[in-house]
């Protein structure tokens, strides 16, 4: 880069953090939630970030991204116990798209990360779209830092990636499954992924812990790969006939109302998972009411 | 022969050498990358190694028969050309040598030497190794180079202590180990006996240059060449000015030359007939009985190690990897090589030490902290050399128990503090869950319908993913040997 292309690059940059300072964010005509209902992944996830405003809306240029997919655990790809390799590949696209200058992929995994990682397809995917893929199972304080939590109820403080602190956009890919103790896994709970805590824990108050850990740290934009579900024994699965293939991608600039929104599709109320009521409560937004559009391609 | 030609062959063996200690490095690390691992191909195509388990090794056969029959034609070529400890310890040498020079008791001459070279402490324990191979005593696994070269490389505190002794030894002689220890050495010195080709002094002027051989096989005084002690390295032999070794095949033993040959000038190769004696000399017969009596010997000593291994030997609880189910007969077939404890990608299995008998001495077990055996994973079965840890596939290996989990209601926290915990259930990897939940009826702390864990023990493969999870302390799930 030279002096001259420097400078053009600062100035446009400038310009571009002033203006998203000074417009307000829902300038666009998106609307709280976009749902996609589609086989084709690729489309899906990119026609719902359009519904919902467009990439522009969330990543600006020059913009540091962080993408927490779930990768939980070391399975296949079409056991869909994590993220479609696909959804992140897409995503991490639209972000460099967008201009962002770096996009970090990566989660905190139950199983062995190195396995998860690769075998979930997870690292491949983000790779080839140019992310950034970090391993992030060392709670050290080069990694985490230790964050207050305003107004927790279960969590005051908690240990949070470095790498969702300082980056400009953090974007939240969750899949959406079943799980015993929170009811269901999708966007707000995916958030335990960013904690170097003991986060087994959390699960003797996890409602408290999750709506917490989401009210300290927001998810600019959530976007949920249920193109198939996991309805039972989950969060690990295992099985093809514990999936049922709903073919839908929901994306939504509040975690609460994505969450909403793909609790729908396993059949019950939003207002019957403890986290997303107490969501709710602490001020993460309506999960009864929210401006939504849906398409089918 | 030429003293060109022995220098190519000197060059070849170097070259062979480098390459071969260079694949073992590249089979090794890539034994650390979970998703590229490779069987260790010095260890899976070893004679001896192959009698610690048979059955589970047949395909290998054709590979050991090759190396015997390589043995029988040109002698010790695995341990000059091929051994990567052997290399390991000729690389070493560098360092070593001038040291060595200055030592006062190296064994610099043969008549220091011939202690050893009378009573090669090797027979004795290739006679051992024989013996206990077949009544199932871990002998072998303390005395195998191929099995010492994998501790030294997994840099585990018996493998760097060995290497110590490695360099202590060669303080008193370049390839002590080799030449007087080594039972693999032993045997295909047994198969070099039976004389094809070999590496003979067919005239010589007593310059006495050969008697710097690192295995001490030129026997300089009797102008002979101790094929059971040769590596065929060519180390010297291009130095020899009358050019008087010859590789030659001939039914006729050791081949002797009586009196000194003179120096040979220009082309002209001194390999006139009567310099040759056809009659093994009558050393070779003692000597052939001597050794005849170590290797018998060590056949007692391999009894008496049975008698004490088979007395001390005892079941232990241990927790072993994934798809033993025969604890008596892990013990047995395991090398101790400590290669499935440096591959396990979640790094859970561990170094038995003392405090199970010497029966389970460094064999592995799990300890399931951080992660447990993962589900998909099989990196043990696959890098294990001898099939001990059987290689199975995937869906066996799923569904084969390791042990059974066992909830202590006393400790976890959703009996003992109403929590809805339930991380274990969440985590089981089994598609049908080995741990699933009743509602009891009571409120958990946080007024939720209480879910409490209950083991399904048919379902339950032990995988420890559980035990690995549990936040209680202390832990409320652990897994037991079945």
């Amino acid at each position: 880069m030279n002096r001259r292309d420097f400078l053009r690059t600062a100035a446009i940059a400038s310009f571009g953090l002033a203006a998203r300072r000074l417009l307000p964010l829902d300038i666009g005509s998106g609307a709280e939630v976009g749902v996609v209902r589609s086989t084709n992944i690729e489309a899906a996830v990119k026609q719902a970030v359009e519904l919902v405003g467009g990439i522009g809306r969330y990543v600006g240029r020059g913009d540091i991204v962080s993408v927490k997919p779930n990768i939980a655990f070391n399975s296949p790809p079409q056991f869909k116990a994590t993220t479609d390799p696909l959804v992140v590949r897409t995503i991490v696209d639209l972000c460099f798209r967008a201009g962002a200058s770096k996009v970090y992929v990566f989660d905190r995994t139950v199983s062995n990360p190195k396995l998860s990682y690769v075998t979930s397809g997870i690292e491949r995917a983000a790779e080839q779209a140019g992310a950034k893929v970090l391993y992030v199972d060392d709670v050290s304080s080069r990694l985490y830092k230790q964050i207050v939590v305003a107004d927790g109820v279960y969590l005051k403080e908690t240990l949070v990636n470095k790498y969702v602190l300082e980056s400009d956009v953090f974007i939240n890919l969750p899949v959406a499954k079943q799980h015993s103790t929170a009811g269901l896994t999708m966007g707000m709970k995916n958030l335990m992924g960013i904690s170097g805590d003991n986060r087994s824990r959390w699960h003797w108050d996890i409602h408290e812990a999750i709506s917490d850990i989401n009210m300290a740290v927001r998810s600019d934009l959530t976007v949920v790969d249920a193109t198939a579900i996991m309805t039972r024994r989950g969060p690990t699965g295992g099985s093809l006939s514990y999936l049922e293939d709903t073919d839908t991608i929901i994306a939504s600039s509040g975690v609460a109302q994505a969450d909403a929104e793909a609790a729908l599709l396993f059949g019950k109320k939003p207002q019957d998972l403890g986290y997303l009521k107490l969501a709710e409560q602490k001020g993460l937004g309506s999960i009864g009411s929210y401006s939504r559009k849906e398409i089918s391609l | 022969m030429r003293s060109g030609t022995l220098k190519r062959l000197k060059i070849g063996r170097i070259i062979s050498q480098a390459l071969l200690f260079g694949l073992f490095l590249f089979v090794f690390l890539r034994s650390l990358d979970p998703f590229s691992v490779l069987e260790n191909p010095f260890l899976r195509f070893d004679p001896l190694i192959f009698l610690t388990n048979p059955e589970a090794n047949l395909p290998v056969i054709a590979a050991i028969t090759a190396l015997l029959i390589l043995a029988i034609v040109l002698g010790r070529v695995f341990c000059g050309w091929i051994c990567p400890l052997g290399s390991l310890i000729e690389a070493l040498d560098f360092i070593i040598s001038p040291l060595r020079e200055r030592n006062p008791v190296a064994l610099r001459s043969y008549p220091k030497r011939r202690l050893l070279v009378r009573y090669p402490v090797s027979l004795l324990l290739l006679g051992a190794v024989l013996v206990t191979v077949f009544t199932r005593v871990p002998v072998l696994q303390f005395l195998h180079p191929n099995i010492w070269i994998i501790r030294i490389a997994s840099l585990t505190t018996v493998g760097l202590v060995f290497l110590g002794l490695l360099l202590l030894f060669s303080l008193f002689a370049r390839r002590l180990w080799c030449t007087y220890l080594c039972p693999l050495g032993a045997l295909y010195g047994l198969l070099a006996r039976i004389p094809l080709f070999r590496l003979r002094i067919s005239a010589c002027s007593s310059c006495g240059r050969c008697d710097r051989c690192p295995t001490e096989a030129a026997n300089y005084e009797e102008r002979e060449i101790l094929a059971h002690q040769c590596l065929v390295c060519f180390d010297y032999e291009s130095k020899c000015p009358t050019e008087g070794f010859r590789f030659t095949r001939s039914g006729a033993g050791y081949g002797t030359v009586a009196r000194p040959a003179a120096p040979a000038a220009g082309d002209s190769e001194p390999s006139s007939p009567s310099r040759h004696t056809a009659a093994p000399s009558s050393g070779s017969r003692r000597r052939f009985l001597k050794h005849g009596v170590q290797l018998i010997a060590g056949f007692a000593v391999g009894g008496l190690l049975t008698g004490i291994g088979t007395f001390r030997r005892r079941i232990t609880s241990l927790l072993r990897p994934p798809g033993v189910v025969d604890e008596a007969r892990f013990v047995e077939n395991c090398l101790r090589c400590l290669q499935c404890v440096r591959s396990c990608p979640n790094q859970i299995i561990k170094i038995t030490g003392g405090g199970y008998g010497f029966a389970s001495l460094y064999t592995p077990h799990l300890e399931f902290r951080p992660y447990g055996c993962d589900y998909f994973c099989q990196v043990c079965q696959r890098v294990c050399p001898n099939r001990a840890i059987p290689l199975q596939s995937l869906e066996q290996k799923q569904s084969t128990p390791i042990g059974i989990a066992r909830i202590d209601e006393t400790v976890c926290v959703v009996y003992k503090e109403k929590y809805n915990c339930l991380v274990c259930e969440e985590v089981c990897p089994v598609p049908e869950k080995a741990i699933r939940y009743e509602i009891s009826g009571e409120k958990s702390s946080n007024g939720e319908p209480l879910r409490e864990p209950k083991m399904v023990p048919e379902a339950c493969i032990g995988c420890g993913i559980c035990e690995a999870k549990c936040p209680a302390e202390p832990v409320a799930i652990r897994v037991f040997a079945e």
